[in-house]
């Protein structure tokens, strides 16, 4: 048997990540409870390592292992986006876990493992590739979702997400399973080639299609698979809560517009019409909802379905400038978020349970820390969608995409639907400087260096895509034409 | 040259540093900061200014895009700066001014709490003022128009527990929306029918495009110079200015004198090749400048409080810059500009010198006979008023008498306007003299107490005066005309950048007219302007007791024009009061009623919306399962059914 003529240097970014997972895991062990953090600094070295790796790839668009590992500037924007993600969450996470007395470094090889899943997903075109990879991610999810063991809600956040999300793959492999029975294969290219031209769409492939919309439609929240998230979200550690609105959401939306916008999408009738009316009830539901939130990390959880709802815009429209904004979109986003996490993962931390998440506990912030206050506000504001932000940028180029093809009602939904977020949203900047506290204010922890470094950065990164986004731009559409 | 776009980075960069934790800074890091960084921006520009010495005159135009900043569509606007003559000038006027007053305002602002606020708005403001005369399109020079009208307000309520400086301050920014609307408009109009909003491409397109003195390139200048009126303080939206002084001194010096309130002029100047397709629009900025600075002169005549003399004066100046605009004579404009910012601003630091040792007084019939406890002051604020009385020798003379001989000689002047303008130069010098007959000479005025204060202003504060009087002598000689055997080299320097407008205008360069005339007129001028200053001396120092008899002999006149011709009266009647009565009536009948009342009901109606489907988020598992299940079969059977 001779070896197969693989490209190591196309895999290295997701090797890096994986080994780093494997090896940071068996160190665990060998390492006193006192040095668990030194899994932490071996992590995010690894991540930059893998994130350098990345940066090696660009523009190289090659494939291995027979074209089901793809290498295009699609998946390296994606990884991109996941390493980072990553590595905030592990510079949130390393005081964090000290102050929430839960440091086991099996936390750092599981945020690896997912990371390793995220970008298998976002680095192949074949359904059962792209399976494997959702499966990494999300078993890890799962764990980290109940890490905080002896925290009720923690658990029962785990129990949730693992119940539906395995209620959910059986969606999936349902309808990759139906799909390779119609076509006879894996690959999207080839399941459009198989399926296109024929004059009656065969009903198996539709159904097929509609389960994979179903499962991916479960991973990016979007109604109504979503009633997990704000359970998920609000349980799961507070870091850990900001790396799963970021990283496997992005990942979960790159498998989608890998399927849907270059495949399915031209197939299957009517697709367009479904994904409008789920884009629709996606972004309303999550804005509604959030309004009448009071703990932030539930109201930022149904923010983060009402964003699923405005990247879903990108499968309405299905052209390859909608697909760009949506990975410029999903970059914002999983920045901005990242950096709204660390603000409220440092108030949080400074209980050992969860009292500190209710939105009250902000009252009056900024006026003892003004910085973390401005801090905030410049991540809520970017989550709304205000100009100089990274968000407007996201939500601008990814409106213009759709006017530019003629979907005026929907647009107006969803500025509509962007006007009532406003409301949640500036709700805390408003606690946070506008309203005295009551009695004692909440005791905020100072910031500890790596979070520093961590809020710096995605502060930077906000504003940075706000003016400039022309670079991002040109970044994220190369990507799709390598997809394409 | 390369550089360009550190220039207002810099200011920029002190800022953000000064803003988010001058708090914690000590007085010399502040310092440091703030002066260091327009330092360091006087340099880039003076670097900058030698680059373009170095290029052959017709290749004087440098462009740097520091990236692509909207690129939507056909709208393309980069933050990009241009180099050229007209904005090195700018750039070295602006940094090199602002870095005298920012050293000024070290001694000025010592005594205050808000130290670091001070100095984190002069630095914005320095940004923003950089960006507007550096930018190569008028998107980005729109930025920093709106920056430093930002910064004005921000600085004329600088000491926002007095009342009248809060009312000042958003009657600044009141009164410039209605310019800034113009200004606006003016730029759409533009895009709309040239199709650009980069400076070169429109300047090239738009003699191609639009027809000369067409009703489209008359509105759009008209509407571009209804900006510069509100930002230059013209009639009728000057009425900010004088209120404006109720910031502190420096800023009165730095951005109601030298900097902001000539952007304006500046703008017109950049725009010149649109100007020059609009006869009438020509027309109307010469008509109103000349009126404007006549105008302000006669309000500048009788007033008693020190800063408001200069106000009227400053804007009477700033219509003399648009006279020279109005005729076409952009060169002498942006010449009276340059000197202008440094008499001006002397006169300013000056009057603040005097301020200082008065302990805050103001008003003029409160000081007298400062002369020999301020020296330095008074020597500097002399030479100040010398130039800006157009006293040969003096910087403000090569200025004054270039924009008057334009008038009067140029293809879109008249003899009126040289009239005009000539008597313009009388009363100025008739205020300027009183200002300081009143302020220097002459008795004593004010009790023993304020007397125990009276001192020289520190070091920190005269040498920026020394510096200023220095420039406001010798400023003048880089346009020596060539009736006085210069070589005009500061407007050869600055042709090529009006040289397509002069050629749109058919301007003849160097007419071949004998200079007698010019000899004649300049003789005439000097002669009147003497003549008035001997008048103030007359009654202001020789008969100072009958110095209130000689006002008030004027009777009506003097009323009306001590008074400010009872224009603020006229517009709180007119203008303010009816619309703060019909706002309010729309408050409370149209806005509280129906307005609020549909966003009250749209509120509650999502609230209760929010509360029911929040029901819905049980907390069940079985319950999530049997809400995703309904989804499935949503999903599957809609694309079923409907294919």
């Amino acid at each position: 048997m001779s070896f197969p003529n693989v490209d190591f240097a196309l895999l290295s970014p997701s090797l890096i990540v994986c080994i780093t997972a494997l090896l940071t895991m068996l160190l665990v062990p060998f390492l006193g409870e006192k040095r668990q953090v030194v899994v932490a600094h071996l992590s995010w070295i690894g991540l930059s390592i893998a994130l350098f790796a990345v940066s090696q790839q660009i523009g190289k668009n090659a494939t291995t292992f027979g074209g089901m590992f793809l290498g295009d500037d699609f998946s390296q924007f994606f990884s991109g986006i996941f390493i980072v993600a990553a590595m905030l969450t592990i510079f949130t996470s390393i005081d964090y876990l000290r102050r929430k007395e839960n440091e086991h470094g099996e936390y750092y090889p599981l945020i690896l493992f997912a990371t390793y899943g995220m970008m298998v997903m976002a680095s192949s075109s074949n359904l059962l590739v792209i399976f494997l990879g959702l499966e990494i991610m999300s078993v890890s999810l799962y764990v980290l979702a109940g890490f905080a063991r002896t925290e009720l809600k923690s658990t029962e956040a785990a129990i949730k997400y693992f119940l539906l999300g395995a209620f959910a793959t059986g969606f999936t492999v349902f309808g990759i399973a139906f799909v390779y029975g119609v076509t006879g294969t894996f690959d999207v290219a080839g399941i459009i080639n198989a399926a296109f031209g024929q004059s009656n769409v065969d009903t198996f492939l539709i159904i097929g299609s509609a389960l994979l919309l179903i499962g991916f439609g479960f991973k990016v929240a979007a109604v109504p698979f979503h009633m997990w998230a704000p359970d998920a979200y609000e349980g799961a550690p507070s870091p850990i809560t900001g790396f799963m609105s970021a990283g496997p959401k992005a990942a979960a939306f790159a498998a989608m517009l890998r399927i849907f916008s270059v495949g399915f999408g031209s197939t299957v009738p009517h697709l367009q019409t479904l994904f409008w009316i789920v884009a629709v009830a996606t972004m309303t539901v999550g804005n509604i909802i959030a309004l009448r939130q009071n703990n932030i990390k539930r109201m930022l959880a149904f923010s983060s379905i009402a964003h699923a709802g405005y990247i879903l815009i990108a499968l309405v429209v299905g052209t390859g400038e909608a697909s760009s904004a949506a990975a410029l979109y999903l970059l914002a986003y999983a920045l901005t978020n990242l950096g709204a996490f660390m603000v409220i993962a440092l108030v949080d931390s400074g209980a050992k349970h969860d009292e500190f998440t209710s939105i009250d506990t902000y009252t009056g912030l900024a006026r003892k820390r003004p910085f973390l206050g401005l801090a905030l506000t410049l991540f809520m504001l970017s989550l709304a969608g205000f100009p100089p932000t990274a968000g407007f940028m996201g939500k601008f180029v990814l409106f213009k995409a759709a006017v530019s093809q003629g979907f005026y009602v929907l647009i107006v939904i969803a500025v509509l639907n962007s006007l009532v977020s406003v409301f949640y949203y500036l709700r805390v900047v408003v606690k946070m400087f506008m309203t005295e506290p009551d009695g004692q204010p909440v005791e905020v922890p100072a910031v500890p260096v790596f979070l520093m470094v961590a809020l710096a950065f995605a502060v930077a990164a906000v504003l940075l895509i706000g003016v400039y986004p022309q670079g991002w731009f040109n970044f994220a559409g190369l990507s799709i034409l390598g997809a394409n | 040259m390369e550089l360009i776009w550190l220039i207002p980075l810099v200011p920029l960069a002190g800022f953000l540093l000064n803003g988010l934790f001058g708090k914690s800074f000590s007085k010399p890091v502040i310092n440091t900061i703030a002066c260091g960084s327009v330092a360091l921006s006087f340099l880039l520009s003076l670097n900058a200014f030698f680059g373009l010495l170095r290029l052959a005159p017709e290749s004087r135009s440098f462009e740097y895009i520091l990236f692509s900043w909207i690129p939507s569509g056909s709208l393309n606007a980069d933050v990009g700066f241009l180099l050229d003559p007209l904005s090195a000038v700018m750039i070295l006027v602006v940094s090199g001014v602002g870095l005298l007053i920012h050293v000024y305002s070290i001694g000025y602002m010592a005594h205050d709490e808000d130290y670091s606020r001070f100095f984190t708005y002069m630095n914005l403001f320095m940004a923003s003022m950089l960006v507007l005369v550096l930018a190569n399109n008028f998107v980005l020079m729109y930025v920093g128009w709106e920056g430093v009208g930002l910064c004005s307000y921000l600085l004329i309520g600088f000491w926002y527990e007095k009342r009248s400086a809060t009312d000042a301050g958003k009657k600044a920014f009141i009164v410039n929306r209605i310019g800034d609307f113009g200004f606006a408009l003016g730029i759409m109009l533009l895009f709309w029918t040239v199709g650009s909003v980069h400076f070169a491409t429109v300047f090239n397109l738009a003699p191609q495009q639009l027809a000369y003195g067409g009703g489209i390139i008359t509105a759009a200048t008209l509407l571009l110079f209804l900006g510069a009126v509100g930002k230059s303080a013209q009639v009728p939206l000057y009425v900010w200015l004088p209120d404006a002084m109720e910031g502190p001194t420096p800023v009165s010096a730095l951005i109601h004198a030298a900097t902001m309130v000539t952007a304006g002029v500046y703008m017109v100047a950049r725009c010149n090749v649109l100007y020059m397709l609009a006869p009438t629009t020509l027309l109307v900025v010469a008509v109103v400048g000349m009126f404007t600075a006549f105008y302000a002169a006669t309000i500048g005549l009788f007033q008693n409080d020190i800063k408001r003399v200069l106000a009227y004066s400053t804007i009477s100046q700033l219509g003399y810059m648009f006279v020279a605009c109005g005729v076409a004579a952009f060169g002498a404009g942006i010449f009276h500009l340059m000197t202008h910012a440094f008499f001006k601003a002397l006169l300013f630091l000056g009057a603040g010198s005097v301020i200082h040792a008065m302990s805050g007084e103001q008003d003029m019939r409160r000081m007298g006979g400062l002369k020999s406890k301020l020296p330095v002051t008074y020597t500097t604020m002399i030479i100040a008023t010398l130039a800006i009385s157009g006293i040969p020798l003096f910087s403000g003379f090569f200025s004054k008498d270039e924009i008057l001989w334009q008038a009067f000689s140029s293809r879109f002047g008249s003899p009126l306007l040289w009239v005009v303008g000539l008597l313009t130069a009388g009363l100025t010098a008739f205020y300027m003299f009183r200002l300081i007959y009143l302020t220097f000479f002459g008795q004593r005025r004010y009790d023993d107490h304020a007397a125990s204060h009276v001192h020289e202003s520190p070091r920190v504060m005269t040498v920026p005066l020394i510096i200023l009087a220095v420039l406001s002598v010798i400023g003048g000689y880089v346009g020596l005309p060539k009736a006085l055997l210069g070589g005009a080299w500061f407007e050869r320097f600055l042709h090529p950048v009006f040289a397509k407008g002069a050629e749109i205008g058919k301007l003849a360069e160097g007419a071949g007219e004998s200079h007698a005339t010019e000899y004649v007129l300049m003789l005439a001028a000097v002669a009147f302007v003497v003549l008035m200053i001997f008048t103030a001396k007359r009654y202001y120092l020789d008969r100072a007791k009958d110095s209130e008899q000689f006002e008030h002999g004027f009777g009506g006149l003097y009323k009306l024009v001590y008074n400010k011709y009872y224009i603020d009266e006229l517009y709180d009647r007119v203008i303010v009061n009816p619309l703060v009565k019909g706002s309010n009536l729309l408050w409370q009948k149209f806005d509280v009623l129906i307005i609020d009342g549909f966003f009250n009901g749209a509120a509650w109606l999502a609230g209760q919306w929010a509360i029911s489907m929040r029901k819905l988020q049980t907390g069940m598992v079985r319950s999530y399962a049997f809400v995703f299940l309904g989804g499935a079969i949503f999903v599957i059977g809609y694309l079923i059914l409907s294919r």
